[in-house]
């Protein structure tokens, strides 16, 4: 199932908006008489170097940019042994993707990615990465000066048709914000219950909030002609996916690197979905030998190429690959020849 | 002789009330037999093409095996000489990686 409705998260609804605990952003356009709201969602910092909370506004933005990577991340690549380039023109390598917003906080940007696979998850420096599509329909839509506000907001209610829904997403109620949210949002709640006099079921709202299933639940009918839930709807699929890899047919006179050799199908899939998910794409398929399953990746066109990726499967994945040579010409030639009697 | 009468007298009912069949309805049936005889084959020729090609895949998917193995025994024998390992066939099983490798890979 996938969420179609989303819980605004509570603020003012001007300008972009982004609730990290959602990992969602909400794009508001005109006035309270005609409100429109565009949402993306967006991967964002990591728990070492977290996006950072607060106010800001689109101070520039750039299509194609440069990448000009900042000291820290240089250190942290250097010390892994990868060590990266100042300076990283546009392209298929640029992290940031086809276009960047920069934000008034120095160093933070919302953008694209070369790795559609981050988003809905924690793992940028603290920029806020968005599915290319997205960047740049929310490029399209944003002028300078527009107004960010990034807000940590876990637990979310709203109303629609008489239902009263909450939205809880993963949270530690330990962590300082995470706790005054918590607290902030159960307010609120006996304020309903007060304002309405009907009593709420405390126990699934707790229920609810430990799930933390990220879509809104139905917790109580606020009014008596309320409606039931609101009604799942059926979306089509997709012709193509976003960031779906493609993976190449094999070519035997192309260098491949064989990056896992093991017992497991499951365990062979994974490991492929992972190296074909990475930014930008290395194409990996596996192969089926005997009782082992083999995770190639390639085609690549040239031994340079190849080597390029045994480096990335190192660092990036903790894999150690094997070049691969091109079969030789006469075996091409044995295997293009259906066998005889066939 | 009483069955042959009976017999003739069926046909000449069964004539009467089905009706002969005229050159347009047996021109339609040899149209119809055309058709499958016609559908059939190109499922056959389809069946044939799908079998040739999963079979060249095969053949594709076995010869890049075979170069793969002949790397990774390179690579092992490479590997054991330089650990003062004894030679052997044995496959070297990809360890596990933990669950969090594919999340740090995300960064840039």
């Amino acid at each position: 199932m996938l969420p179609l409705s989303f819980i605004l998260p509570d603020t003012p609804r001007r300008g972009i908006v982004i609730n990290v605990a959602a990992m969602r952003l909400f794009r508001y356009k005109g006035d309270s008489n005609r409100l429109t709201v565009l949402t993306f969602p967006v991967g964002i910092g990591s728990k070492e170097w977290p996006t950072p909370m607060g106010k800001m506004s689109v101070k520039r933005k750039e299509m194609r940019p440069t990448w000009h990577v900042p000291s820290s991340i240089l250190k942290a690549h250097r010390k892994k042994g990868d060590p990266l380039p100042a300076i990283v023109p546009p392209g298929p390598q640029n992290p940031l993707g086809e276009m960047a917003l920069y934000l008034s906080k120095s160093g933070y940007l919302i953008h694209g990615t070369n790795k559609p696979a981050s988003i809905g998850l924690k793992a940028t420096h603290g920029c806020m990465r968005l599915y290319p599509e997205d960047m740049k329909r929310l490029y399209d839509d944003t002028p300078y000066h527009t107004p960010v506000l990034i807000v940590n907001q876990p637990l979310l209610i709203g109303q629609l048709d008489g239902v009263l829904y909450l939205e809880a997403h993963a949270h530690n109620p330990v962590e300082q914000t995470d706790d005054r949210e918590r607290k902030r949002v159960f307010a609120r709640l006996q304020l309903i219950e007060r304002q309405t006099g009907r009593p709420l079921d405390w126990k699934k709202i707790e229920k609810v909030s430990a799930e933390a299933r990220g879509i809104p639940v139905p917790i109580a009918r606020l009014m008596l002609e309320s409606r039931d839930e609101a009604p799942t709807t059926e979306v089509k699929h997709p012709a193509k996916l976003y960031g779906k890899p493609e993976i190449p047919e094999l070519k035997l006179d192309a260098w491949y690197v064989l990056a896992a050799n093991v017992a497991n199908e499951t365990e062979a899939r994974r490991i492929a979905a992972m190296i074909n998910h990475q930014g930008p794409p290395i194409p990996a398929r596996v192969l089926m030998d005997g009782d082992r399953y083999r995770v190639m990746a390639g085609p690549f066109k040239d031994v340079a190429e190849a080597d390029d990726a045994i480096k990335r499967l190192k660092f990036d994945l903790e894999l150690s690959g094997i070049l691969v040579e091109p079969v030789s010409e006469l075996v091409q030639k044995l295997v293009q020849q259906p066998p005889p009697g066939a | 002789m009483k069955r042959a009468i009976l017999g003739i007298f069926v046909t000449l009912v069964a004539g009467t009330v089905i009706g002969c069949a005229t050159s347009g309805d047996l021109a339609k049936v040899q149209q119809q037999q055309n058709q499958t005889a016609a559908k059939a084959d190109q499922a056959l020729q389809e069946a044939q093409s799908a079998k040739a090609t999963a079979e060249a895949a095969k053949r594709q998917a076995d010869a890049a095996n075979a170069a793969a193995t002949r790397a990774e025994t390179t690579a092992n024998a490479a590997t054991n000489s330089a650990t003062g390992r004894a030679a052997g066939g044995q496959i070297q099983e990809t360890p596990a990686q933990s669950p969090d490798v594919f999340q740090k890979s995300m960064e840039k």
